[in-house]
């Protein structure tokens, strides 16, 4: 029984009827998958890399003292304004750059750096990106050296719809255009300072000189309130917890 | 529907058979069908599938099919958990809070469908089935101006995804547009808030400009979403699994928000155990119980493993003492029958007396723990934000207590306090989340003191923790009574030192440290921003910073790497 010098195989070898077994048909309705394609989905305007973009442009903004006689939010915002257009976001990619901007805020950055920078960055990005609805998180956004102080001169000169999910500082939609800024949090002082139009609604409690040179819009707030004086405001409307406390009916 | 196991096994199928109950067919069902997440349970109108694969020209196999596969979506994609379904129904009820119950009812509703289908059309192996089942049930909807466009922007969105053609009326397209840049599978919690900012607005944009009623023929199943019941009928221990997922994803603020509102919607918590004191060397500290659970929970999701030290440990050995008279009750292989001429007489015959003996030895053991935390004004403070230096300490303590070891704590600003090491696992929890807010200065005496026989001192002022199995009797009469000898061997205590920097001491905690550094092996983990220079002294020193929750395991990833470092350089 040799084959080419080989022993052949005797035929006893052979496992015969091992599909018969008991254990095995336990697993019959279990067969092997057809393999089909999977797909990424589709989406627009997620862009990594102009969230990068935004972040180094953002990184080579210095401010020199917001105490400083010199200092004009209004010639920063501009500067801003220049460096960012050429760049088109979407509001995923201002999203995006605002959830990064807590890890862009470091120990030893003066207040200004940590507070009024972000908040004129990101009204400046809003501001020059297309489409209307925006949704900003700043429940990390703060002043590391002390807590409790928050993103301030947020909406400066707005024109377009903003949620905000958590608490802001001051000047809260400073010379606000148009639009509609609703702080799901607390807001500090002088909200709607120098305001010209559109609308401001705090859900929670809003601090001292409301509505400080309004000029027109209206502000709304639902919790309570700090020390409140009319006497600076020409324009607009003022609501605490559903009252006209002042301008027209 | 003869057909519903089989098409059922085969829904199943597609996604690996997950462990559910087999479906129900009901007679009446208001949307058709749904997963019913109280009972965990699948259930289907038989009337609605005849209705609608008559009305889509689709057969009722199929039809079911498609049906079966968007229900196990639910339990398979989204929301999944109960934590994902809170989390979103808490953003749309916060950002759509202008808008009626019935409205958010909707929106969570097709958004919860659209994640779900989303999933589906992705995979080559459903996408058919989900296609067909969605046209059929447009065709369902005639007459009803809001779902049909609500329903057709969202098959427009299906199609895109699926890379089919789908033709949409021109003035949806806007509509379309804003919703292909939404990420429906994105669990990022800033995506998905993001996702559901978008979808929503869209929604209520059409609502606005359709009008008509919300809830009906809304696809299949408004139930599946019926949040209220949902939330009324989990349990705590559900709850509790849920507030653990949530925790993990938001901020602490958002997060006691977040149980206000379950609060408010007759949702029942958790109960926190009883509030408790624990006595410190700076008095008696009372314990934020919620700041307690809180990071208790989270520090779930980040157990450390420790790597176990050769320590000197007590054990004994049977040892052959001296000899007795043997009873009959006694082992007989021990009796020693020469004592009595060769017979084995009761009383008479002597026997080995054997006795346990206590030997020193060595052996791999896990030591004890020193937690040192700073808790100075710069650090966050605990119940308003989230703590990377609390929740690393929380996971270190509680990962040591599981292996049978003691706690110590030291917390420290510009005054110190410290507790003794105890086996107490809250007292020492709670030692560690206390803020005291103030300048960063360590008590290097109480730190040198806690790391050697000088501890002896500290227990001597906190009497409680060593003799807390005795009656206060015999407290008051100053009984004195060990401690485990083994708190008391410097070499059995391992140091964690959690701070943000700006230590005011600093080259003196290191030196101690590096002193030391044969005895107590010492990890300094940097938080929050950290800018001192501690590089120098990372040799003898681990080093660990961390700029994100999820660096937290990596604490003793580290120190395990050098251990085997070490090890393969030693076995060259």
């Amino acid at each position: 029984m040799q084959r080419n010098g080989r022993a052949e195989k005797p035929k006893t070898w052979q496992r015969i009827g091992i599909e018969e077994l008991a254990a095995s048909k336990r697993f019959g309705k279990y067969k092997t998958e057809e393999q089909k394609p999977v797909r990424e989905p589709g989406l627009k305007g997620h862009d990594e890399k102009k969230v990068e973009q935004l972040l180094e442009i953002y990184g080579k903004i210095r401010f020199i003292s917001y105490f400083n006689p010199d200092f004009m939010p209004e010639d920063v915002y501009r500067l801003m304004l220049v460096a960012l257009r050429k760049i088109h976001c979407t509001k995923y990619e201002v999203a995006a750059f605002c959830s990064r901007l807590p890890k862009c805020i470091k120990k030893g950055d003066s207040l200004v750096d940590s507070l009024v920078k972000p908040g004129l960055f990101i009204s400046a990005l809003i501001n020059s990106t297309r489409g209307n609805d925006f949704m900003i998180n700043t429940q990390e956004i703060q002043f590391i050296e002390s807590p409790w102080w928050r993103i301030a001169s947020l909406g400066y000169k707005n024109t377009k719809r903003i949620k905000v999910v958590g608490d802001v500082g001051n000047d809260l939609g400073e010379k606000m255009l148009k639009g509609e800024i609703h702080v799901l949090g607390n807001a500090g002082d002088t909200i709607g300072n120098s305001m010209r139009g559109g609308k401001i609604i705090v859900n929670g409690n809003a601090g001292d000189e409301i509505g400080n040179l309004m000029k027109g819009g209206e502000i709304r707030v639902n919790g309570e309130m700090g020390e409140f004086d009319d006497c600076r405001i020409s324009g607009g409307r003022i609501i605490h917890k559903g009252i006209l406390i002042t301008g027209d009916d | 529907m003869k057909n519903l196991i089989p098409v059922w096994e085969k829904a199943r199928g597609h996604y690996h058979y997950p462990s559910l109950k087999e479906p129900k067919v009901v007679d009446k069902l208001d949307g058709g069908a749904c997963y019913d997440f109280k009972k965990r349970e699948t259930l289907v109108d038989k009337n609605f599938v005849d209705e609608t694969s008559r009305k889509g020209g689709i057969t009722s196999d199929q039809c079911l099919e498609g049906i079966l596969i968007h229900e196990i979506g639910h339990y398979m994609t989204f929301p999944r958990t109960l934590g994902t379904l809170i989390l979103a129904a808490k953003m749309i009820d916060d950002f759509f809070d202008k808008q009626d119950q019935e409205t958010r009812g909707f929106v969570l509703q097709t958004y919860a469908d659209m994640a779900d289908d989303l999933d589906s059309v992705l995979k080559e192996q459903r996408t058919n089935q989900i296609l067909d089942i969605r046209k059929a049930c447009q065709a369902g909807l005639e007459g009803d101006e809001l779902n049909t466009n609500v329903r057709a922007v969202m098959l427009a969105y299906l199609h895109h995804q699926a890379q089919r053609e789908y033709k949409l009326k021109p003035e949806l397209k806007e509509n379309f547009e804003r919703m292909k840049e939404i990420d429906f599978l994105n669990e990022n919690v800033e995506a998905m808030r993001l996702g559901i900012w978008t979808f929503g607005n869209i929604i209520v944009d059409m609502l606005k400009k359709y009008g008509g009623a919300k809830g009906s023929c809304n696809g299949f199943g408004p139930s599946d979403m019926e949040l209220k019941g949902i939330l009324q009928n989990a349990s705590p221990e559900d709850m509790k699994e849920a507030l653990r997922e949530i925790s993990g994803k938001i901020t602490k603020r958002e997060f006691d928000k977040l149980k206000e509102w379950l609060k408010e919607n007759g949702t029942k918590l958790p109960q926190l155990p009883q509030a408790i004191t624990i006595g410190t060397s700076g008095g008696e500290l009372p314990v934020d119980q919620d700041v307690l659970d809180y990071y208790k929970q989270l520090s779930m999701n980040y157990p450390l493993v420790i790597s176990k030290k050769l320590l000197e440990t007590e054990s004994t050995i049977r040892t052959w003492s001296d000899t007795e008279k043997w009873r009959p009750c006694k082992d007989p292989g021990l009796a020693l029958p020469g004592s009595s001429g060769g017979k084995i007489l009761p009383g008479i015959t002597r026997s080995i007396r054997i006795e346990h003996r206590p030997i020193k030895s060595t052996d791999y053991k896990v030591p004890h723990l020193l937690v040192v935390i700073d808790s100075s004004g710069s650090m966050p403070v605990p119940d308003q934000r989230k703590s990377y230096a609390v929740l690393g300490a929380y996971c270190a303590a509680r990962s040591y207590h599981l292996h049978g070891s003691s706690v110590g704590v030291i917390n420290f600003s510009s005054q110190s306090f410290y507790l003794p090491y105890t086996r107490e696992l809250d007292h020492s929890l709670g030692a560690i989340s206390a803020f005291q807010g103030g300048g960063t200065v360590v008590d290097i005496e109480m730190v040198r003191k806690m790391l050697g026989p000088e501890m002896a001192e500290l227990y001597a002022k906190n009497p409680e923790y060593s003799m807390r199995r005795l009656p206060r009797e015999a407290i008051k009469k100053e009984l004195s009574i060990g401690v485990p000898d083994d708190v008391f061997k410097a070499e059995s205590i391992d140091v964690l030192m959690f701070t943000d920097g700006g230590i005011y001491n600093l080259g003196e905690v290191l030196s101690l440290f590096e002193e030391r550094a044969e005895l107590n092996r010492a990890t300094v983990v940097l938080t929050h921003g950290f800018e001192q220079e501690i590089k120098e002294f990372s040799e003898k020193i681990n080093v660990h910073e961390i700029e994100d929750e999820k660096d937290i395991p990596n604490i003793i990833i580290e120190q395990t790497k050098r251990n085997f470092a070490h090890f393969a350089e030693a076995r060259g």
